[in-house]
Formats: C-alpha cells, sequence, structure tokens
C-alpha cells in the first residue's frame, strides 16, 4: 500500500472509475483488430471498504487499511448504457457564456444550498426562473432571489465589462457640443441610465448605445478635465480630457 | 501509485483477455465462450497523483499465507461480452 492513504470524494473516485473502465475498453478494441473473437467489459461493480467521514460540507472517504476493521461498505455499479440514454439524462456541456455557481461571488452556505438543489451554473438557475420555480419556498427562505440575482448579473457583466476607447468632441445639427465617448459594452445594463460628470457637474447624456455615448458640454471645457462616467451599479470610469 | 500496483483498467484488461475457443475438428464442432462474469478480491491502493488527480492502484492478493495482520480485501466485479464484428468475424 502507498504510504499516503489519502481521503477521497465519490465523485472524483467515480470519475477516475469511468476512465480506468473507458481504457479498458481502449485497449481490448485494440486487441479485436486482429482477433477473430474479441469481448467487451458491458457491467463493472467494486465493494470498497471505507471509512467515511462528514466535515459538515463534504463527505470523504479512507480506503480501509490492512489490519483496520469496522470498515463501511460502499458498493460501486457501472453499467454500459446506450448514447440515447445518455443524451436522455445528461446536461450537454455550458455554454461558453454560461457560468459556474462556483464563480458568483455569493457565500458559501448558498453555494452549498444551491448545490443540494441541483444549480450547477447561472443557466440552471434562469432555466428555474423561466419555469417560475421559488427558491426561496424550497430552500426554506434562505436563498434571497432578488440579491442572487445582483450577484448574477454582475457575474454576466464581469465576462463583458464596459470598455473606454476614445473620447472626442463633437457638435450637433444645433452647434450644442458634446463628448463622444467610444468603445465597447457602454450600455450593459438597459436599466441603468448612465450618469455623467463633467468637471465635478452633472452633465446631460443625450444618447446611449453600446458603442458610444454622448455627453452634453455646457460651457467652454477647461485645458484639462475631469469626466467620471457610472456605466452601470459596477463599474465607475474616471477619465482625464485633455482640450487642445 | 505503490510498485505492487496496476492500474484498475490494465487489472481488468488482463482478467478479461479473451478465452481460447474450444474446437473439435473430428465432431465439427466450435465453441466459444458469449459471456464471462468474474468476480475477485483486490487490495486497492487509491491516492491522489501531482497533477490532483485520483488514481485507483489494485491488485489480487499477492500471497496464500495467513498473517496476524490481513490485507483491506476490496472485492471487483466485472461482465464482459463477446462483441460482434461488423464484418462479420
Amino acid at each position: 500500500m502507498a504510504d499516503e492513504n489519502t481521503a477521497w470524494q465519490l465523485e472524483d473516485f467515480v470519475d477516475s472509475l469511468v476512465v480506468e473502465l473507458d481504457k479498458t475498453r481502449e485497449t481490448l478494441a485494440v486487441k479485436a483488430v486482429n482477433k477473430p473473437l474479441s469481448y467487451s467489459v458491458k457491467e463493472l461493480s467494486l465493494d470498497l471498504n471505507t471509512f467515511p467521514s462528514y466535515d459538515g460540507d463534504q463527505v470523504r472517504f479512507v480506503t480501509a487499511q490492512p489490519g483496520q476493521e469496522g470498515a463501511s461498505k460502499i458498493t460501486i455499479h457501472l453499467n454500459s448504457i446506450t448514447d440515447q440514454q445518455v443524451r436522455a439524462t445528461t446536461k450537454l456541456p455550458g455554454a461558453q457564456t454560461d457560468i459556474p455557481i462556483a464563480r458568483i461571488p455569493v457565500d458559501k452556505a448558498t453555494k452549498k444550498k444551491l448545490r443540494r438543489l441541483g444549480i450547477q451554473s447561472v443557466d440552471d438557475l434562469e432555466h428555474l426562473r423561466q419555469k417560475n420555480v421559488d427558491l426561496g419556498q424550497v430552500s426554506d427562505g434562505d436563498i434571497d432571489y432578488s440579491q442572487l440575482n445582483k450577484q448574477i448579473q454582475k457575474s454576466r457583466r464581469d465576462q463583458q465589462p464596459p470598455q473606454v476607447k476614445s473620447i472626442s468632441l463633437g457638435f450637433d445639427e444645433d452647434s450644442v457640443p458634446y463628448l463622444s465617448i467610444e468603445g465597447r459594452h457602454l450600455s450593459v445594463d438597459p436599466a441603468f441610465p448612465p450618469v455623467a460628470a463633467v468637471n465635478r457637474r452633472v452633465a446631460q447624456v443625450l444618447s446611449r448605445g453600446d458603442g458610444e455615448l454622448r455627453i452634453r458640454l455646457e460651457g467652454q471645457l477647461e485645458v484639462d478635465n475631469e469626466l467620471i462616467l457610472a456605466l452601470d451599479e459596477y463599474s465607475v470610469v474616471k477619465v482625464n480630457v485633455k482640450a487642445r | 501509485m505503490d510498485e505492487a500496483f496496476v492500474p484498475l483498467s490494465e487489472l481488468v484488461a488482463n482478467l478479461g483477455s479473451s478465452p481460447a475457443d474450444l474446437v473439435d475438428e473430428d465432431s465439427g464442432v466450435h465453441t466459444y465462450v458469449t459471456r464471462f462474469e468474474i468476480e475477485v478480491p483486490v487490495e486497492l491502493d487509491i491516492g491522489v497523483d501531482e497533477h490532483n488527480r485520483l488514481f485507483v492502484g489494485s491488485i489480487p492478493p499477492l500471497y496464500a499465507v495467513d498473517t496476524s495482520l490481513r490485507p483491506s480485501y476490496h472485492r471487483i466485479r466485472f461482465v464482459a461480452e463477446r462483441t460482434e464484428h461488423s464484418d462479420g468475424r
């Protein structure tokens, strides 16, 4: 036996077991090329003598060592299923825009409760919301969906943060001067009207788009001008604009 | 992994080697095994490698000697079935 008897989680163990079984199938498949008869492994089961422990968060197992008695027995059965069954019982891997629950900045207890409800990603949560499932009710009020929703929005937003690329001076048809701010994702939250201040005075936002914002200029620009933009509730951009 | 152990995939592949056909040329009988099931006690070495992946090492009982300190025998069982080839073999 190895010197270190590491504790392991059931999920990791089953993953390793499946990988080992796939390797066996590959080996047997190679043998089958030159042999008139070949065999494939259809079922595999393993009885394990282990000592489980629960730390209040996860269940871990330590494999029984020589001479140790009183171990619990876990039996794991692996059966072959068809690709149709796989499709029917397995969720497709997450889309590129999907965010795993682990990456949402919510407290550990909420993540744990979500995992217990089988919610692995933001898309899972979205799916439940579309089905009008009240998470507060199924979690005995422990999950505050409005708070969670804010964090989800923030995580989504973090994937496409606003970027300012350039600022220029322009004049509209009525010769009113405006600052044109060009960039990407400048209008990330439709429910949040951008707020602008030029030289510490609130300025009117004339128009907003994902690629451009126009801010009305009251009076003359100074040599150095401070522009502060709040593009959504998570981002404040402060830019120094030099007039030439 | 302890050097006495082999990956579980090797153990199963070796235990599950194709049994030879039984051929009687005189009577013209050709018999082959369609399905077999093997169940053996195994010792396991479960640990985590340098890439943080769980490995499962296994070996059937090494010695048939009764000792005061008994190894912990786990049990593996698997079923292998004859595979039909698309080319009719």
